[in-house]
Formats: structure tokens, sequence, C-alpha cells
């Protein structure tokens, strides 16, 4: 505060005499025009850089929050929704919605998110909307059973429950011109840029860039997700930074017998009543375990996962329940470059096969056909 | 809405069409109102609500104090006035904080009083235009202004979008008059516009978001320890961000306004470059710094009544003035260390003259380091989430790091961090006794733009998140 000053004998002068801004003088319509023409040539030659790394236009950085928000809206209006597909990014890699539209008759609404566990989006589902089809969680060993709001779990929530006009139109802004522009892609943006590529001497104890930025896929309308190319390339730089970040988490100890007995549990008594509850109403939770490779099996087989948590939380749900590591067709016959997620080629040739292992896991577990739970007439 | 969205630019596209369409001015001015109150509402479309009341709130006091027969009457319009303005203030800001301290002092007498859960979502920007509209009463009270001649015009002035949210804090005799008569940018002052929103995008999208606050984040999200280094460059990236962001959204305000013909009041003169702490005051949020000299410091009796109660009224003003920016204790401490450096300035200069008038640069160069110094101290507790947070930096700052301590800042941060904030700095000392336009004139028109088309390109390709301006949760 300027305490020198010390009456108000000048006020009004002095909030007046600057009413009007001093102007450079300059040839600002011939500046404009020429930095503009400066600037499109500048961004014409990023976008070149852009497609160069393989950075295409369509792809939805809004997709992990403003576009479930999107999606998870259409629950609330009146719709003919038969089946939702909820849980992490494995599922979200794994199903391509257009392809299970053509089996199963009925487009799947997309809702899983990455690093989240599905607990607070199927007691979303049930206990906030009146949806009475099939409700599809995928399983990631362990990432299934927390019970937090994960890495986007919050965000996605907070668009969904208070986003702003301004975030929507921004959201919806944003979306049309990536449908044009590659260079719009979040993992193209500066920063990332910065982080991803720039190799400097590592600080001991310092952050690991290398470990936060990377892409893995692209989003489209409705989120359709897919793995990005440079990832699909086993032993590529996109792909070894994915792998290398997996490591640093598979590296710790598996949880001990005790423990997983005890998450096992606590899935059970969260899960229970949401299932009672749903299928009260006519519709019905299936889990889908997802398939994984390399370090991530071997993580999964160490904590012997399938004996102690998979089945016990099965028989304890009373659930139809798929899992795709029992099927080498929907497992080890596909690819999954970075051990976690599926390919583009072999997203499609799950998604063609899954429908018919959900009808056929149904039928035995309730005894009639899915179509028949969802009213739905199964394609020829 | 955010300067920095894709929304904003859709918007101020049709606010300009429509500002130079061949409509007549009173019209101009009713779509510069409706455009104020989307820009408010895109966030949350209820608190228009707050504007409206003090609006008409205190268009209503004033015109009761200018027309009131006795001083009993003006004094209670005008605590009528404040009442509102404050009341407001009171409840959606500092409702919870005041609830939770109530708490604190019914424990320490034994008495358990137990806080109702306070869910009010603070609305965008509150504090800026309660002070605004507050001023607008005090000026008519004390008789330094007439009340506004129109109610449109007066509405406008409220809520006039450029500087809704986060300043400048502007005065109605500043701005009201423009409002009177037909404002338009001539071709200069709209390319002068578009240059200051360029640079005030580039400071918060490329400077603050980008370069700096991921090393903010590192140091102060964490809870642990931090070495000597981190803590300082956590807080050096501070002082950086907080100025790159605030001064970047005055920028682009007075930028936005000078397109559409109205002048916005400077904000920042080169705060990095004060020598003391009053010149840091003249330098930094020059809106607040001075609303708060007119309105709280002088009432007060300023330093016309004592050396005892002149101090006495610096730290009050201080004080008020760190808890304007929020309801917490850290706040107040920030207040509250600016208050003390002003007062041992005060008292120093009493002894040993003007800092500013030193004839040697390196003396000059000293106390600015110090004065940089101690503002970085204070920009701890400004930051940090907790006043034990706030002492585990400062004692990382002065060489007590545990030996446990972190080092969370990567290479790549550490040299953003000094290449930022050493241009940052030495810009502000070689523009210390100038000003922006002085400098942009002095240019060679190629080389801005050059700077023009450079600062476009790298906001443009930088994309920001769309986060907020730090400003506007005060």
């Amino acid at each position: 505060m300027p305490s020198s000053t010390s009456n108000s004998e000048n006020f009004n002068a002095e909030h007046q005499s600057n009413a009007y801004r001093i102007i450079p003088d300059k040839p600002f319509i011939k500046m404009l025009f020429i930095a503009s023409i400066l600037l499109v040539v500048g961004l014409i030659l990023w976008e070149m850089l852009a497609y160069k790394m393989h950075h295409t236009p369509g792809t939805y950085q809004t997709g992990f929050e403003s576009m479930w928000a999107e999606e998870r809206s259409k629950l609330d209006s009146p719709n003919n929704i038969k089946v939702v597909l909820t849980g992490s990014s494995r599922i979200l890699w794994g199903m391509d919605i257009h392809i299970i539209e053509e089996h199963l008759g009925s487009k799947p609404l997309q809702l899983a998110l990455p690093g989240t566990g599905p607990a607070l989006f199927v007691k979303d589902i049930v206990e906030t909307t009146d949806f009475n089809g099939l409700l599809i969680v995928g399983v990631a060993p362990f990432l299934f059973n927390r019970m937090d709001e994960g890495y986007f779990g919050k965000g996605a929530l907070d668009a969904y429950n208070q986003q702003s006009p301004s975030g929507y139109t921004g959201a919806k802004l944003h979306d049309f011109l990536s449908d044009y522009i590659a260079f719009l892609d979040d993992a193209f943006s500066m920063p990332e840029l910065l982080e991803r590529y720039t190799q400097l001497p590592y600080r001991p104890g310092s952050k690991k860039l290398l470990n936060e930025q990377w892409k893995l896929g692209n989003i489209y309308q409705e989120r359709l997700t897919e793995m990005w190319q440079p990832v699909e390339q086993v032993g590529s730089f996109d792909n070894t930074q994915i792998t290398n970040f997996w490591s640093g988490g598979l590296s710790r100890k598996p949880p001990p017998a005790k423990k997983i007995n005890e998450m096992a549990q606590i899935s059970i008594e969260y899960y229970k009543p949401l299932i009672a509850k749903i299928r009260k109403r006519g519709g019905d939770i299936l889990f889908l375990r997802m398939p994984s490779s390399g370090d991530y099996l071997k993580f999964d087989l160490n904590s012997d996962y399938y004996n102690q948590m998979w089945q016990p939380m099965i028989e304890g749900l009373d659930v139809t329940a798929i899992n795709a590591m029992d099927y080498p067709e929907l497992s080890s016959e596909l690819d999954t470059p970075e051990w976690s997620h599926l390919s583009r080629k072999s997203q499609d040739i799950f998604s063609h096969k899954i429908v018919d292992f959900i009808d056929q896991a149904y039928q035995k577990k309730r005894g009639k056909s899915v179509f028949e739970l969802l009213n739905l007439t199964k394609a020829e | 809405m955010l300067f920095n969205s894709l929304t904003f630019i859709v918007f101020f596209i049709i606010v300009l069409t429509l500002h130079y369409s061949p409509l007549s001015w009173r019209t101009k001015k009713i779509n510069l109102l409706l455009a104020s109150y989307l820009f408010y509402a895109a966030w949350n479309p209820p608190f228009v609500i707050l504007l409206w009341i003090s609006t008409f709130v205190d268009w209503n006091t004033a015109k009761w104090i200018q027309t009131a027969t006795s001083q009993h009457k003006r004094r209670l319009f005008l605590l009528l006035s404040m009442a509102t303005n404050l009341g407001i203030l009171g409840y959606f800001k500092y409702g919870e904080f005041l609830l939770e301290n109530w708490q604190t002092l019914m424990l320490s007498f034994g008495i358990e009083y137990h806080v109702p859960e306070w869910s009010i979502i603070l609305p965008v920007g509150i504090s800026f235009y309660t002070f605004q509209t507050m001023a607008y009463s005090l000026d008519v009270y004390l008789k330094r202004a007439a009340p506004a001649k129109s109610f449109l015009d007066f509405s406008l002035f409220v809520s006039f979008f450029p500087q809704l949210v986060a300043g400048p804090i502007v005065r109605p005799t500043h701005l009201i008059p423009q409002f009177e008569t037909p404002h338009y940018a001539n071709a200069k002052q709209f390319g002068w516009g578009i240059n200051l929103i360029i640079l005030g995008l580039f400071q918060k999208v490329v400077i603050a978001d980008t370069l700096l606050a991921p090393s903010v984040e590192a140091v102060y999200n964490s809870h642990d320890p931090m070495s000597f280094w981190d803590a300082w460059l956590g807080t050096l990236a501070f002082s950086g961000q907080i100025f790159s962001d605030f001064a970047g959204y005055s920028t682009t305000a007075i930028g936005v306004a000078l397109c559409l013909g109205f002048s916005l009041p400077t904000n920042f003169r080169f705060p990095y470059a004060a020598i003391g702490f009053s010149d840091f005051w003249r330098r930094w949020h020059i809106s607040l710094s001075t609303w708060l000299r007119d309105y709280l410091y002088i009432p007060l009796g300023g330093n016309q009544k004592g050396s005892r109660r002149t101090y006495i009224n610096l730290m009050l003003t201080m004080l008020l003035g760190g808890l304007w920016h929020g309801a917490s204790w850290n706040f107040v401490i920030w207040g509250g260390l600016h208050g003390l450096f002003l007062a041992v300035e005060r008292l120093l200069r009493k002894r040993v003259g003007y800092a500013e008038n030193m004839s040697s640069l390196w003396s000059k160069l000293g106390l600015g380091l110090l004065t940089y110094f101690l503002v970085n101290i204070t920009w701890v507790f400004f930051r940090a989430d907790d006043f034990a947070g706030s002492i585990n930096l400062i004692s990382s700052m002065f060489g007590f790091a545990p030996d446990d301590a972190k080092t969370p800042l990567p290479t790549l941060y550490i040299i953003e961090v000094v290449m930022v904030i050493s241009a940052l700095v030495s810009a502000h000392w070689l523009m210390r006794n100038t000003t922006l336009e002085a400098v942009y004139q002095k240019s060679p028109t190629w080389l801005v733009t050059l700077a023009l088309a450079v600062m476009a390109f790298t906001v443009i390709i930088t994309q920001g998140s769309g986060n907020a301006f730090i400003y506007f949760q005060f």
C-alpha cells in the first residue's frame, strides 16, 4: 500500500486523469496482418509435425471427463439404452461399441474410465438412475477392488454434477475443432511434448516425467477408444514408455493372501445390494475380466488373483461372469502390446466375439438368453 | 467464462460485432450489459442474482444519500449499502471461516459447539465487484462523486465483463463517464488492445500455467519436507506464477476493454523491481492498494493522527487486505507481514531517508533484491495450504531442511524456473522506470511483430487446460 499518500485532495484528479490510455504509435494493422501470416504458417508446420508424429484429427481430449459426463447424462433422460459398460481402461480399450451394436442390436453406453475402479459408477447407475438393462463391469485385477475415485473419477463426476455452461460449450467447441485439427490432441500440447521428449539427466528423488506423460490411445465420438498406433509397435519409444510405467507399479510385492481375502469380502459386501437392486427392477450386472499379458499377467498369477479373489467374489455375489483369461480366443490369441490393453485389431476381434460369450455365460448362469433379458432380437 | 477458453473467443467476436454494428448507443450498452451477465452466468447462472442485488441496493442508496436532508440519514443509507455488500461477501466468503473460529473459541472455554455443515460455493470474483460497488456508495457519501445519471450506466459499471471477476477494481469516476457517451476503438486502440490480449494470454497460459505451475504444485501440493533448493525454487516459481497469472488477467482485461473503446487503469507496474514495500504496493495490484488507501487507511486517519496511530492504521489496513484475499489465517499472516514490513520501512525511512533516492545502482539493486526476498517469504503463507505447511517450507528456505527432505523437482522444471524467473525479474528491473507502451514504442516494428506472432503461436500450441485464474477465488 502506498502509505506515503495520506490525503484525498487529488482523489478525483487521480482517478480521472488516466481515463484514456496512452497508445503506442505503430502501424498496428500492418503488424497484425504480418503476425497473422506468420502465425498461420507456424500452425501449418505444427500441424504437419503432428501428422508426422501420428497425431490425427478426431481425437477428443475431453473424453475422460466432459465426454464421460455427457455420456452419463444420457441415462438421465428418456432413453433406449440396454447395455452400459463401466470399469477401467481395459474395457474402454477393449470394446468397439459399434461392433457390439452389430451383434447385440443395441449400442452400449461407454462409461469406463482409465485408472479408476468401477465401484462409484456402479453405485451411481444403480442408485440414481432407473437403468434396467445389462451393466457390464470390466474387471482389472486389484484396480477393480479400489473403492475410491481413482485417477479420473473425481473430474468426471464433477463434470457430470457441476459442469458450468462455459465448461460445456468449451468442451463442445474443442471437440468440434478436433475433428479437423490434429495438433489439438492433448498429447501434442507443448508442455506434454517437452516433458515426453526432453532428455535431461535424472535428478535423484525427483518426479519421473517420462512416467507421467505418455499417450495410450485415441478417443472418438461416444468415447470409442482405440490404441494409439505407435504404442502397438512393441519396443518403440511410446510402447516402452508405457511398459516402464507399468513396471513401476508391478515392482511391488503382490498383496498377501489375507489382504486379498479382505478385499474380496469388501467387494462382495459392496456389490451385493447393488446387484440385488438392479435385478429387482429387471436388469442385471455381468463381470468381465479383461485380458492381460507380460508382467501384468505374471503379477496376477503370482498373487493367485483367480483363486484368491476372482472365484470367491463371483461365488459370493452369484453374478454372471466371464474371465477372458479362460478362453484363448479372448486372451492369449489376441494382441496386448503393452501387456494391459488390446490393440486396435484385437479390439475388433474381441468385440465381434464377446456378445456370444456373454449370451452363453448368461444362459448358463441365469437360465435365459441375454437377448431375452434385454428384449432384443439376436442378429443372424 | 475464462479469457483463456474457446468459449470466450466466440463470445468476444459476437460482442465486438454487436458493438460495431449500426445500433444506437443505448442498445449497445444494453448488449454489453446482457453480455456481462452472460459472461458471469457462464460459471454458475444463479449467482447473477448477487450482481442484481448489489446493483439495485447501491443505485438506490446512493440516490438516497445524495438527497438525504441530514447527516444521520446519509450515514444510515451508507450503512445499508455496506451491510448489504459486506453481508453478501461475509456470508459466501467468510461464513465457514467465522463459524470454525467461533467453534475453536468456544472449545477454549470448554463449550462444545457443533458447526453446521457449510456447503456454500464461493461466487467467482465476489470480492472484486463488491469492492467496486462499495466504492460507488462511499464516493457519493464522501461527496467525491455524484450518483450516476443512468441506471443502465450504473448497472454496466457494476458488471462490465472485462474486469468483473478479477479486476482491475475500477472507480465509478473512471468508468461511468465512459458509458455516458459513445465509445469505440480506433484502429490504433484496437490494434493495441489485441496486442495486450495476446500478451496477457501468453503470461497466463504459457508462463503461469505451463512453465511455472508444475513446479509450484510439485513443491506446495506435497506435505513432505522439502530440500533447501526445492523450497526456494517452488516459492520463486510461485512468485512468477501469481504475477503472470494475475497481471496476465489484468492485461487481457485492459486489452478487451480497449478493443471495445473503453479504458481501464493499469494494475501492475513491474512489482519485482520494487525498492521497499511501499514501492511494491505502488506496483502490485494497484487498484486494490489504492482502494484500501482511499477507503480504509485514510478514513482511519492515515498518517495524520500521530506516529503510533499511523502504524496501527497501516497494520490494520494490511491485515484486512490479507483477509480480502480469502478466509484463512494464512492470508491474515500474509497481510500482517506486509503491514510489518511497511511499518519497519517507515521507521527506517525516518532515520536514513528514502531508499528510492539512493544514487548508487548497487544499493538500489541490493534493496530491491532484499524486497524481492521478503516478498517471496510472504508468498509462502499465501500459497501454502496451512500454517504448518508454511513453517515447514520457511524452515527449509532458511537451511533447516531435515536430512530426508524431498527433491521433487526434475531437471527440466529447474531449468524452466531459473530461466523464467531470471528473465521476469530482469525485465522488471529494466522496465522499472518506464511503461510497457514506451518500451513497445521504442522497439523495432519487425521485432514486436515477430514477438506477437511467437506469443500467439505458443499460446495456441500450449493449448492450456482452461485453468481458472488464481485470483478468481478472491
